[in-house]
């Protein structure tokens, strides 16, 4: 499964990311500057030593870490894109799709490794049934 | 119930439509019309208080994301509803053949009997919903604002685009994988389910509106109880059910027209050939056989010989 983490590198946006290709690192890194720009117009510093420094760093880690996973194995095309991310426990996350008639629900659980990064461990697809 | 020997209309409603067998039509060249009937009525949902604009959940959810929507219009809402008619029910009119493997529907033509087959079609008919009015099914529809991408919705509740083609996935060629979501519907509201439902990755058991269930390659994501607009012979089901109840001939199960009965289950399992508890009742089912095919009358000789008339005999 994917790692991803956020390293200290005072000036720019830096994501470590292990057990995955570096296609998609590159990519990781090319959305980072796209989703700061969304918000704001300077560039956000991100500067974590590790993704246990703090409980935001923490939600960040599994977020980014969530939205890589699911930018490369959820290719449905249709529907309404991601509804809601909410944590169900301190390492648990659940992210819900909206689709016509459903709700797909991926609940994703992960671990901290020695380096501080964060691992996805775990990965259940559910649905919500709707009409 | 029997049919009667000789031509007659025998009718039959179910919980979720009308049926109507029509043996009147039927001489050397033509069959037993079969025509089932679905009345469908729609109210509109729009903003509160009479305001132009405003915003409605997906799915009518309040604890889903909101939409903007708009106020229907007399003649927006006259023009959705006719398409919506017009589309659904050419969709699934005149698409299905049964093949007669009874000894039911014998007529008399110029001296020589005929085993009639069932022409299979489908009426829509569809009014706005009132207190006291009369439906199988009753659909909300919401009118997506221009800017809106997506509405969620499903089989009693539609955002004003699903009768429009739109892209649910792609194949794994990348070619677009398109649908117009009310002929899904439609399909839903006469039986039909999913189109790997009672498969592996779909079980009976479980939630069938999960993703696999909408197809686990591309022939199951193209089919129109998939992801696309493609029709397969299986969704000739709803006729060839009805055949089976008001005939007394034939296996086909009774669902009370609900895609989530157990009988319902069966015969996916029996026309999937999904379910490896149902190996035995195969796909290859001669019950009412449903052909994309015109199947022309068959003298007592032709069904001897097991034969299929394809094509427009040179009857004497
Ligand atoms: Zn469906």
């Amino acid at each position: 499964m994917a790692y991803i983490a956020f390293a200290k590198q005072p000036g720019r946006v830096t994501t470590q990311a292990r057990w995955i290709t570096p296609a998609v690192a590159v990519l990781a890194l090319l959305a980072m500057p796209l989703s700061a720009c969304a918000q704001d117009k300077e560039p956000i510093m991100i500067n974590l030593d590790s993704c246990d420094e703090s409980p935001l760093a923490r939600s960040r880690c599994m977020i980014e870490a969530l939205l890589d996973d699911l930018s490369r194995t959820y290719l449905l095309t249709g529907g309404g894109g991601i509804s809601s991310i909410d944590q169900k426990a301190t390492w648990v996350y659940e992210v819900s799709l909206s689709q016509r008639e459903r709700v797909d629900v991926i609940t994703y659980s992960f671990e901290l490794t020695d380096e501080g990064l964060v691992e996805i461990v775990g990965k259940q697809k559910s649905t919500r049934s709707k009409g | 119930m029997a049919l009667p020997l000789t031509k007659a209309k025998t009718t039959k409603n179910f919980a979720s439509f009308n049926a109507e067998l029509d043996t009147t039509v039927c001489d050397r060249n033509n069959n037993a019309d079969l025509t089932i009937t679905l009345k469908v009525g729609l109210r509109q949902i729009n903003p509160p208080a009479g305001a132009a604009t405003g915003k409605y959940h997906d799915y009518g959810d309040v604890t889903e994301p909101q939409r903007d929507i708009i106020k229907w219009s007399t003649g927006s809402w006259n023009r959705w509803k006719s398409t919506f008619q017009r589309t659904a029910q050419s969709y699934w009119n005149a698409k299905f053949w049964l093949v007669n493997n009874h000894p039911v529907l014998e007529y008399d033509d110029g001296g020589t009997i005929y085993r009639h087959n069932i022409f299979c079609r489908f009426r829509l008919i569809v009014g706005d919903a009132s207190p006291g009015s009369s439906h199988h099914h009753i659909v909300d529809v919401y009118r997506l604002a221009a800017s809106e991408p997506w509405g969620g919705s499903h089989s009693t509740l539609y955002n004003s685009r699903d009768i429009a083609p739109y892209e649910n996935d792609k194949d794994s060629g990348g070619s677009p994988i398109m649908q117009r979501a009310h002929v899904h519907e439609i399909g839903h509201l006469i039986g039909l389910g999913h189109s790997h439902e009672g498969g592996v990755q779909c079980p009976t058991t479980g939630d069938t509106n999960a993703a696999a269930c909408y197809g686990t390659n591309d022939a199951e994501k193209q089919s129109v109880m998939g992801m696309g607009m493609q029709l397969r012979s299986h969704h000739a089901y709803p006729w060839r059910m009805v055949m089976s109840d008001i005939s007394g001939k034939g296996t086909v199960r009774k669902p009370s027209a609900n895609r989530s009965s157990a009988a319902w289950s069966n015969f996916v399992a029996q026309v999937t050939g999904n379910n490896p508890n149902h190996t035995v009742a195969s796909k290859a089912s001669k019950d009412w056989e449903p052909k994309m095919k015109r199947h022309y009358p068959r003298t007592a000789a032709e069904v001897l010989a097991n034969a299929a008339i394809t094509t427009r005999p040179q009857r004497t």
